[in-house]
């Protein structure tokens, strides 16, 4: 993968909105990418990219894994350049996710969405995905 | 009706109790994974083994000698937040539910955990379990993340996938 740079900065867009804050920097998405090479030079995660104009326009990051003793799919990430959207890149890497993963045989894909993400939330709606499992916070009072 | 924190002690007082709660939780679930007694049985062994290394907080409440209902949690970074406490396990008897026993543990848990400094509780529920979710809301708890599932057909789409640009990235 030559253009660890590029997927870095895509990987950033995708963890911005992860990260509140300082904590997710450029040396993290590097360590990121370098951790999915290496999981992609051992056989366990797929990784595609989508290029739009002869550049890459987004990527995405899956791999297989068991959910509730079912194999199935995870999306760990998947993101599109911000000045790339709307164009159908997104679910074109959508595609191909569900065809490799047919492939495989698995009939499962699965993910986890911020629930502030409206725009993702609204494609993974359209394209079929329901929700299983909630995940709830109650910020503390902290006392000091 | 007691609410108290338990050690490992304690737990082995009502081991029979906690092994079947552990039970009936995991088996509460939307995509049944067979999970055993026996599955349930090493559950117990792994929150022995967590309450003795001092990373569990284990909460029961307790009604006439018997343990009517569990919390289990322990302390677990999200993201960007390294002070939180997750709770896996909140389990009330069934004959003894919609008496405040929940939020009677829920909110000992809560309590303990801003003690010790953490900023947040959090834990998964599943999409089906309405009662689960409405519960958590009336504790003040909000929606942070969903998990989305989709089963697709067997059947290879017959549109061009990549459409030209998409490229699977094999190697380094």
């Amino acid at each position: 993968m030559k253009n660890i740079q590029t997927f870095a900065v895509l990987y950033m867009i995708n963890e911005k909105a992860h990260f509140s804050m300082k904590s997710f920097d450029t040396d993290d998405a590097m360590n990121k990418m370098y951790e999915m090479i290496e999981y992609l030079d051992n056989g366990k995660a797929a990784v595609y990219a989508v290029s739009d104009e002869d550049e890459t326009a987004g990527f995405a990051w899956v791999y297989p894994t068991v959910q509730q003793s079912e194999r199935s799919l995870h999306i760990k990430a998947l993101v599109v350049r911000e000045d790339k959207r709307g164009r159908g890149l997104g679910q074109q890497l959508y595609r191909t996710i569900f065809n490799s993963a047919r492939e495989e045989g698995i009939n499962i894909i699965e993910t986890w969405v911020d629930t502030g993400n409206i725009r993702a939330r609204k494609l993974y709606d359209r394209i079929g995905f329901e929700p299983v499992m909630y995940q709830l916070v109650k910020k503390l009072l902290v006392q000091k | 009706m007691l609410i108290k924190r338990l050690n490992a002690d304690d737990c082995e007082v009502y081991r029979n109790a906690i092994v079947r709660y552990i039970y009936e939780s995991k088996n509460h679930a939307a995509y049944a994974a067979p999970f055993s007694f026996d599955d349930a049985e090493k559950k117990y062994g792994e929150l022995k083994m967590y309450l003795n290394n001092g990373q569990a907080m284990v909460t029961g409440a307790i009604q006439c000698e018997k343990l009517v209902g569990f919390c289990w949690a322990y302390r677990y970074p999200f993201r960007d937040d390294k002070n939180r406490i997750y709770v896996s396990i909140l389990h009330v008897d069934s004959a003894h539910r919609n008496r405040g026993i929940g939020n009677m543990l829920l909110s000992e848990t809560e309590k303990a955990a801003a003690e010790n400094g953490m900023d947040a509780v959090f834990l998964h529920t599943e999409a089906f379990n309405e009662g689960a979710r409405r519960f958590y809301q009336r504790m003040g708890y909000r929606e942070e993340r969903i998990q989305l599932r989709k089963t697709i057909t067997t059947q290879k789409s017959s549109e061009n996938p990549a459409g030209g640009g998409i490229k699977s990235v094999l190697h380094s």
